[in-house]
């Protein structure tokens, strides 16, 4: 059973920064154009890195100045983007609790760490962010950061709203972020992970994933008390669902059983039925593993080619670590707000091996009313959250 | 309602790689298989971070330990004990010093509450110092107990160093172990 509307749990806010673009509607509306931000960087080139294609954020002027606080200052970007989407003033932010997920940290720290540079490694760590927040926009609540790699930021969103559902706090502010970081594109690299060129999520050719980077935040309130605000319900969050694979460190199960779980336990959880989903975000690599497993999993919840269709949205702006899918969240909110589904940028030949209905252009959903946005990580995590249309 | 409480220190580790492989051995010798893990990390593989770039710095991009990459993720830890404990529920991983382990507490006893996990491993990677980071867990299957420790951390929280804190629970949790195995005998 669907929980009362008085006490859904709805976005009121959206902020985000990654490589497409810095508002949320033109980023959308570019990936519907099949636009893609991934390009070679002399930087990397220059510095012998295996792969040197990345989707990074361009303005090095605002974000660039220090690089071991360049998560920060995309944080205060997209947080300040989404305080001022909600129309949230200071007496409602005092006690909002702060949700982050983080795959890297500030991984500038770190790299300069490792070159014997005086660094505070505290600084650096992941919950860096959540205190930057509550510093810069005087929240006094709960902080919170999620450490769970490439599922990071569902983790934040679905725990804010569970947060909010149980009465523990009345607003928050929930997202993810990681700024690019050269481990990262190394690490991925050396893992074989990465493509060298296009990231092709479910592509018969598809090599890998590419690196992005950036950061989504999404203010969270009970609906009652946006209403009586007078602020405008953007979206519904519904339950996070989680599992894990205890498999092995970097590789899914290849049936996609944990995966399953996770999408399983969000409908179960929210009182969803599955023929009410209307889209799958999916997390969609690009790898042949990842790719292969998830849609393993979307057959064997929703039926072999019978479910609902998926696309994934990194081929657009890249995989930007622990903010891929808190910007994937921003980009459902989105779909469910225009009732049409992005289409996978980047795929050019559909491996028709894979059991599930590929989204390669723009399609028109006028009955959408739920969506699944799917993230899973290194270690084996597996997290789907479940996102409604707000009427 | 059972609960068990286990404390080690890896005086020796010299990363939370060598901690946390060794401690999900220890773990899995009890042969109990917890359905969630949350774990609470003030180390979040920036240790492995430092470690892998400094290396790959001094190797060449081309040879950079792969192997060691994973590592650098602040969920390797929790990968690697729940594929020894076998979780395949819920797991989490929280990134802080006494306010991450609070929360590690508030998601458990939630979800046991909520009866979506109906045994849960609490699981502490505190930075002992910089390059002796020490685990320890709790394990879980009363909401109320869960609730009570959540509560005691809450309290303690502020006071200490994080080790010091960890102390105090495990102390709680054992001697709330030892009380529950005269009534439930052989459960942990």
């Amino acid at each position: 059973m669907t929980r009362p509307d008085d006490d859904r749990v709805v976005v009121t806010g959206i902020g985000l920064v990654c490589a497409l673009g810095t508002d949320p509607d033109q980023v959308f509306t570019r990936i519907l154009d099949g636009e893609f931000a991934a390009r070679e960087w002399p930087d990397l080139v220059a510095d012998g890195f295996p792969i040197t294609v990345a989707n990074r954020v361009e303005d090095a002027g605002e974000y660039g100045r220090r690089p071991a606080r360049r998560g920060r200052a995309l944080t205060v970007h997209a947080v300040g983007n989404a305080i001022a989407d909600a129309g949230l003033g200071a007496a409602h932010l005092k006690n909002a609790g702060v949700y982050v997920g983080s795959t890297m940290g500030e991984s500038a720290g770190f790299e300069a760490a490792a070159a014997y540079s005086a660094t505070d490694l505290d600084d650096a760590t992941a919950d860096t962010f959540a205190a930057e927040i509550a510093r810069e926009f005087g929240t006094n609540g709960t902080l919170r950061t999620y450490g769970t790699a490439c599922a990071a930021g569902n983790y934040a969103i679905g725990s804010a709203a569970r947060a909010i559902a149980s009465g523990r706090i009345d607003v928050a502010i929930a997202g993810g972020v990681d700024a690019f970081s050269r481990i990262a594109m190394l690490g991925f690299a050396r893992v074989r992970a990465m493509s060298p060129d296009r990231c092709r999520p479910f592509d018969r050719n598809r090599r890998g994933m590419q690196l992005g980077e950036g950061a989504a935040f999404l203010v969270l309130e009970r609906e009652r008390s946006a209403t009586r605000r007078g602020a405008r319900r953007r979206a519904v969050i519904g339950s996070l669902g989680l599992s894990g694979d205890a498999h092995h460190p970097t590789a899914p199960r290849p049936d996609g059983s944990g995966s399953a779980t996770a999408l399983r336990s969000a409908l179960r959880a929210t009182g969803v039925r599955a023929n009410e989903i209307g889209w799958i975000n999916a997390h969609g690599t690009g790898t042949a593993a990842s790719d292969a497993a998830e849609s393993a999993a979307v057959a064997t919840v929703f039926g072999d080619r019978t479910g609902p269709p998926v696309s994934s949205l990194k081929g657009a702006f890249g995989h930007c670590m622990g903010a891929a899918a808190a910007v994937e969240a921003a980009m459902t909110v989105l779909a469910l707000e225009r009732h049409v589904i992005p289409p996978t940028v980047g795929v050019l030949d559909v491996d028709d091996q894979l059991p599930i209905d590929v989204v390669v252009e723009p399609r028109p959903a006028p009955d959408l009313r739920w969506a699944l946005n799917c993230g899973n990580a290194f270690g084996g995590l597996n997290s789907a959250l479940l996102i409604g249309a707000a009427s | 309602m059972t609960s068990g409480g286990l404390e080690h220190h890896v005086a020796n580790a010299a990363t939370e790689t060598d901690a946390s492989t060794w401690f999900a051995d220890e773990l899995g010798a009890l042969n109990w298989r917890p359905d969630g893990l949350y774990v609470a990390t003030s180390t979040a593989g920036r240790l492995e971070s430092v470690e892998f770039w400094r290396a790959a710095a001094e190797t060449g991009f081309a040879f950079a330990n792969p192997r060691l990459f994973p590592w650098t993720l602040a969920n390797s830890p929790t990968g690697s004990i729940a594929k020894a404990l076998e979780v395949r529920g819920p797991t989490y991983t929280l990134v802080g010093r006494a306010d991450a382990l609070v929360g590690a507490f508030d998601h458990a006893s939630d979800d046991l509450a909520r009866e979506l996990v109906f045994s849960a491993a609490v699981v502490a990677v505190d930075v002992a110092d910089d390059r002796t980071p020490s685990l320890a867990a709790v394990l879980l299957t009363s909401p109320v107990l869960a609730c009570q420790l959540g509560i005691m951390v809450e309290d303690l929280e502020g006071r200490g160093r994080p080790s010091d804190l960890l102390s105090h629970v495990l102390a709680r949790a054992r001697s709330a172990a030892v009380e529950r195995r005269s009534l439930h005998s052989g459960n942990v």
